[in-house]
């Protein structure tokens, strides 16, 4: 089931738009629907015996948050936090969870012919979380297919996808 | 008039399980052998609610069940028949056959027209058998409430006029002895209040609080009727003052003590304005429940989503508040002043604003524990047991959004306590019990959770059996295995001891399910079970979005919060109260040694003070052990809210949840449960050593 939702995340509709993030040196896009605000660092509250790519928790007015950071993760650039840098705050999956980058550059349109199928290597990505690539102005753009990275067990972030679907359909038998 | 009636539709479905629900849970209350008028009397209403609600929306499979079960009622109340077990049982099933034909109707699902057809033909069996002892005697009627047993509803409409004839002086003789019944129902809220014309009225006769705005309007019909007022009151009446009612019971010479000082309340504030009615009241012929003793009281239904927003926007205010009495402390000391008395003020009422929007979303247990008198009842006649239930701590009050979830674990449970647990009543004899088992049903706060156990008196878990069941499914042993990991086995999915499966229980779906819900709730259930002597399952939960009052305790510079139930008392300890034992600190101190979690290297925090006589230790105690907890300073006392981190994240080892500090900033609050795990049970060992 999951392996089936996966496949249709994996469509993406003509003209839908996309934000464009950096890391490090490298430009991504992640599905502009699922960006709930855009923030600045600031200090967060650790979480005890998490991975150093979690960073902690904040106060998203009233909700607490895990904030993740990406460039740890997938070890691309430079993880430094300053003025500059940038809190995505995505809703997936009735969850809100915030991503760390260096910076968000844009908002595109892509349909499906300016996407590229990704490669299976020299991405810090691993290729299950990508939609494709796409060509922008002599730049090459990884879109990051973010609801499955964030949902991911590598990740992770909430118990396990699995278990969870268990539990819903055993909820539904009782 | 043409009212889009769908948009009540949800509002009737609520109501009507709700009646059901009341139905349900009074007929299980009556003593048959002296049942009392007055439930069967809010048991027909209820009946008598869901056939006029129905009939108006239009839901016919329900109008028609409810109008013979309303007959049957109707001859109850007036005790034209005897009530026995059987026809309680026979209202109960069909209670169930009203559930699931509402449930049909909210789903838009098709009706089990057949079903409806052979339950609606068991009931006028019934209530044929039953009235051929008797007929219905018709003065009866006026002498109670007339509009409250008229089987149709457009006759309500003639009853009016009958209060308005000469005979108005008996009926406002019978008026008096009900009218405790309307002041119980008075707080209720009264949905439509200006409803002047004759033909919505005729709708919100359906509805309890009509009824009792109707009953105001029927006692002021009889008062001015004695004056002879013009009848044409009738549809103003929304207009006219009510004292009438008022000043009718205070000037009788009434016998009815009760009566008399519920009213007098009301006339006390209202200057009397009507001649005294001057027939003097009959006595009553049954004595009236007193007022307390009825549950309905003034409700609204409101969306949980909405009440979220506003627990949700408090936390906001609270943090603001805080933020300003940061900045008092900058401004100058000519305005400080000022600002400080209206910083105080602001203080007490978030505060207050706080406490009572926790207090909408928390509910009393009693609305899961409700539903089980009548579960064990059924289960135990299926199965052939005799057991009684024991509900205590009822009224624990607890989220609401854990009572929903509550249900279905709880139900399993107590099925199988029955099913597997309690014996056959020779069994029980042969072992020396008494022959009626005994569940019971027990909720209680204890410490920043709730408990709730359900303990039977049955044969317990049968280790034996168990361990070879496991076996069976290849699940891997350890040879010296605790009973409390024997036990843990029958949470294994697939997993059934019982020799026989019953449709009761013994698929071996239940407890695997049982544990992940109660694990979703961020709870944990544990298992204690003697042979022969019977079994507890205790579930702890959360309180989740409850204040837990805490401690603030600085590690390394972050911030964590003890829950203050937890804490026995801080103390600075000297280097001579230290023993080393292995390494791990031992502090002596009232007689005893406590290991000590230095919670720094508990909870990855680095730079945390790790000599104790250098911080601060924190005695704290969970359910089963005894602990420091080495921090670096003590910070203050609050109340804190507790917010879920399962919400967006996942459950942390060690925490029960998060809070927002005055500042914004989010503090970890501490399960002192959890943390007590890392307290190995070596720590006895080092006891001893210490010793």
């Amino acid at each position: 089931m999951n392996q089936a939702s996966n496949e249709k995340e994996n469509l993406i509709m003509d003209g839908q738009e996309f934000l464009t993030f950096i890391l490090g040196e490298e430009h991504y896009a992640l599905d502009i629907m699922t960006v709930k605000e855009i923030r600045g660092y600031e200090a967060v509250t650790k979480i005890a015996n998490a991975p150093p790519f979690i960073k902690g928790v904040l106060n998203l007015r009233g909700d607490i948050v895990p904030i993740i950071d990406l460039r740890i993760k997938f070890e691309v650039g430079q993880v430094t936090y300053d003025d500059f840098t940038i809190v995505i705050m995505l809703n997936i999956a009735n969850r809100v969870v915030g991503i760390v980058v260096d910076g968000v550059s844009d908002v595109i349109n892509l349909s499906m012919n300016d996407i590229k199928p990704a490669p299976e290597f020299g991405v810090a990505f691993d290729s299950q979380y990508l939609h494709g690539l796409a060509r922008l102005e002599d730049q090459m753009v990884i879109l990051v297919n973010i609801e499955a990275l964030i949902s991911s067990d590598e990740l992770g972030l909430y118990e396990s996808n699995r278990d969870l679907d268990i539990r819903e359909n055993n909820n539904e038998l009782a | 008039m043409t009212i889009d009636m769908s948009q009540f539709n949800d509002v009737f479905f609520e109501e009507s399980q709700e009646h059901l629900d009341e139905m349900e849970h009074l007929l299980m209350e009556l003593d048959l052998n002296d049942p009392d008028p007055e439930a069967l009397n809010s048991v027909f209403r209820a009946a008598h609610s869901i056939k006029g609600g129905s009939d108006i929306f239009g839901f016919k499979a329900l109008t028609g069940l409810t109008h013979v079960m309303e007959n049957l009622l109707d001859r109850a109340r007036k005790q034209t028949i005897k009530l026995s077990v059987s026809i309680v049982d026979l209202l109960l099933e069909m209670i169930d056959v009203l559930k699931s034909i509402l449930a049909c109707y909210r789903n838009d699902s098709d009706i089990d027209w057949e079903l409806v057809g052979t339950s609606t033909r068991r009931l006028e069996d019934a209530v044929k058998v039953t009235s051929e002892d008797e007929p219905v005697d018709e003065s009866d009627n006026e002498g109670d409430f007339g509009f409250f047993e008229s089987p149709i509803i457009k006759e309500e409409v003639e009853e009016f006029g009958f209060f308005e004839d000469p005979q108005a002086s008996k009926v406002s003789a019978s008026d008096d002895e009900d009218f405790g019944f309307f002041e119980d129902v008075e707080n209720k809220d009264v949905k439509e209040e200006s409803n002047d014309d004759e033909e919505g009225f005729g709708f919100f006769d359906q509805d309890e609080p009509a009824l009792e705005e109707k009953a105001k309007a029927d006692d002021k019909e009889v008062v001015q009727s004695n004056n002879s007022e013009p009848p044409a009151e009738i549809t103003s009446q929304e207009k006219e003052p009510s004292n009438s009612v008022a000043s009718v019971v205070k000037s009788v010479p009434n016998p009815v003590a009760n009566d008399a000082k519920v009213v007098e309340a009301k006339a006390n504030d209202v200057p009397a304005t009507t001649k005294p009615a001057a027939t003097p009241v009959k006595a009553a012929r049954r004595p009236l429940k007193p007022v307390e003793k009825t549950p309905e009281s003034s409700t609204i239904r409101v969306e949980t989503s909405k009440v979220d927003t506003l627990v949700n926007l408090v936390g906001e205010l609270v943090i603001t508040q805080s933020m300003l009495a940061m900045i008092e402390e900058e401004v100058d000391e000519g305005v400080s002043e000022k600002m400080l008395i209206a910083l105080v003020e602001l203080e007490r009422n978030t505060r207050e604003i706080q406490e009572a929007v926790m207090s909408i979303r928390m509910l009393p247990i009693s609305f899961v524990f409700n539903r089980f008198p009548r579960l064990v009842r059924d289960l135990s006649s299926k199965l052939n047991k005799t057991v009684d239930l024991n509900l205590e701590g009822a009224t624990t009050e607890i989220d609401k959004s854990l009572i929903e979830k509550l249900a279905d674990p709880l139900t399993h449970l107590v099925r199988n306590s029955i099913d597997h647990g309690i014996e056959v009543p020779e069994e029980r004899a042969k072992a020396g019990k008494t022959a009626k088992g005994t569940i019971t049903l027990k909720a209680q706060q204890k410490g920043g959770s709730i408990l709730i156990s359900i303990i039977d008196d049955g044969a317990g878990l049968n280790r034996e059996r168990i361990l070879n069941k496991a076996a069976e499914n290849n699940i891997p042993l350890q040879k010296n295995f605790q009973d409390s990991d024997v036990w843990n086995l029958i949470f294994a999915p697939g997993f059934s001891t019982a020799a026989e499966v019953t449709d009761v229980s013994g698929r071996g779906v239940g407890m695997d399910v049982v544990k992940r819900n109660i694990e979703s709730l961020g709870g944990r259930i544990e298992i204690e079970s003697t042979a022969g002597q019977g079994t507890a399952f205790h579930i702890h939960l959360p309180l989740t979005l409850a204040i837990v009052d805490g401690m603030t305790v600085d590690v390394a510079g972050e911030i964590f919060v003890v829950p203050l139930v937890n804490i026995i008392e801080s103390i600075q300890p000297d280097q001579t109260q230290i023993r080393l034992i292995k390494n791990e600190p031992l502090l002596w101190v009232r007689g005893e040694y406590w290991p000590i979690i230095p919670l720094g290297s508990c909870l990855s925090v680095s730079n945390a003070i790790e000599d104790p006589s250098k911080g601060i230790v924190v005695l704290v105690e969970s359910a089963k052990k005894r602990f420091g907890l080495l921090v670096d300073d003590l910070v203050g006392q609050q109340q804190v809210v507790i917010k879920s981190l399962e919400r967006h994240y996942k459950r942390v080892p060690g925490v029960a949840g998060a809070t927002i500090m005055g500042d914004g900033s989010v503090a970890m609050i501490l399960d002192v449960e959890s943390l007590s795990h890392s307290v190995t049970s070596q720590e006895y060992v080092q006891q001893a050593e210490a010793i």
